[in-house]
């Protein structure tokens, strides 16, 4: 359990103008727990998970005299983390077709199971599902990704994807429909490969 | 039968995984990166610093050696307007 008080961030932003360097190490410090879930969210594949918060917090740190406190330090950074991981998501955009063959065994079987209906229940399965995810999240476009992990899996609101994205809600909604789309129809051929 | 979107069902089953272990930090990360961000933060200002107080001094150096060198054209400029020949003139006085 983490009994830890919350962290004064306007004493570290002040210590870190300053340069003291320990009010940056705790700033890093009290903020990872938020940067690691988003970069591990959206983690692109073949990216290590601790080279994109790094680039995040260089980012933070380079941007820090931009930062008003017009929004709490925490959704600032979390923009951040955001866009840093769209960023990596295009500089590394290339969408092999995926193939039923290219599917773990498990996988196959939760693809299996969620395109016929019947139920899966056991942790394996639920794991299997994580990949599974991942492996289509990756024919998504980096925008249409980003919003569909956002709004499904992250389960936020429409106006909690654009005070992190600074996308507009009709942007938004017109992602997450093509996302949605797109993912559709990749069922559909997965299945009709399968079948055929 | 029409099965339920089979997206939100993936959704559905990978939310059943179990929770991922705590956000460690691995060894030295926290005071690597704060020396780095220190470092990077004081960096662009002093680059674009330096960058800056140079070209004002070049742009100030060519200012004044331009100014030196045009000085004698433009102070000279009206008189040498005045004495300008004109031949349509001289010509029409010939007449």
């Amino acid at each position: 359990m983490d009994d830890n008080p919350p962290p004064d961030y306007d004493e570290l932003l002040a210590g870190i103008r300053r340069g003291d360097q320990a009010a940056a190490r705790a700033l890093v410090e009290a903020l990872h727990p938020l940067v690691r879930k988003i970069v591990r969210a959206h983690l692109p594949r073949r990216v290590a998970e601790e080279d994109l918060a790094q680039e995040v917090y260089l980012k933070m740190f380079t941007r820090l005299e931009q930062y008003r406190g017009e929004m709490p330090l925490t959704h600032w950074v979390s923009r951040i983390a955001v866009t840093t991981c769209i960023d990596q998501l295009r500089y590394q955009q290339r969408r092999p077709e995926l193939r039923w063959a290219d599917l773990s065994e498990n996988e196959a079987q939760v693809l299996d199971a969620v395109l016929t209906g019947s139920d899966g229940e056991d942790a394996t399965d639920a794991l299997a599902a994580k990949e599974l995810i991942g492996r289509l999240l990756e024919q998504l476009s980096p925008a249409d990704r980003t919003v569909i992990t956002l709004l499904d899996l992250e389960q936020k609101s429409v106006a909690e994807i654009r005070e992190l994205t600074g996308w507009g809600t009709s942007m938004i909604k017109v992602r997450a429909f093509r996302a949605r789309r797109k993912l559709r129809k990749l069922f559909e051929q997965l299945e009709r490969k399968e079948r055929s | 039968m029409k099965h339920p979107d089979p997206w939100l069902k993936l959704v559905a089953a990978a939310r059943r995984a179990p929770a991922e272990e705590a956000a460690v930090l691995s060894m030295g990360f926290s005071t690597r990166m704060a020396a780095r961000g220190l470092v990077q933060r004081r960096e662009p200002a002093d680059f674009l610093g330096g960058w800056a107080w140079r070209a004002l001094t070049v742009a100030l150096v060519v200012m004044i050696t331009s100014a030196a060198v045009s000085y004698p054209t433009l102070a000279g400029t009206t008189s040498a307007d005045d004495d300008l020949d004109d031949p349509v003139a001289e010509l029409v006085a010939q007449l």
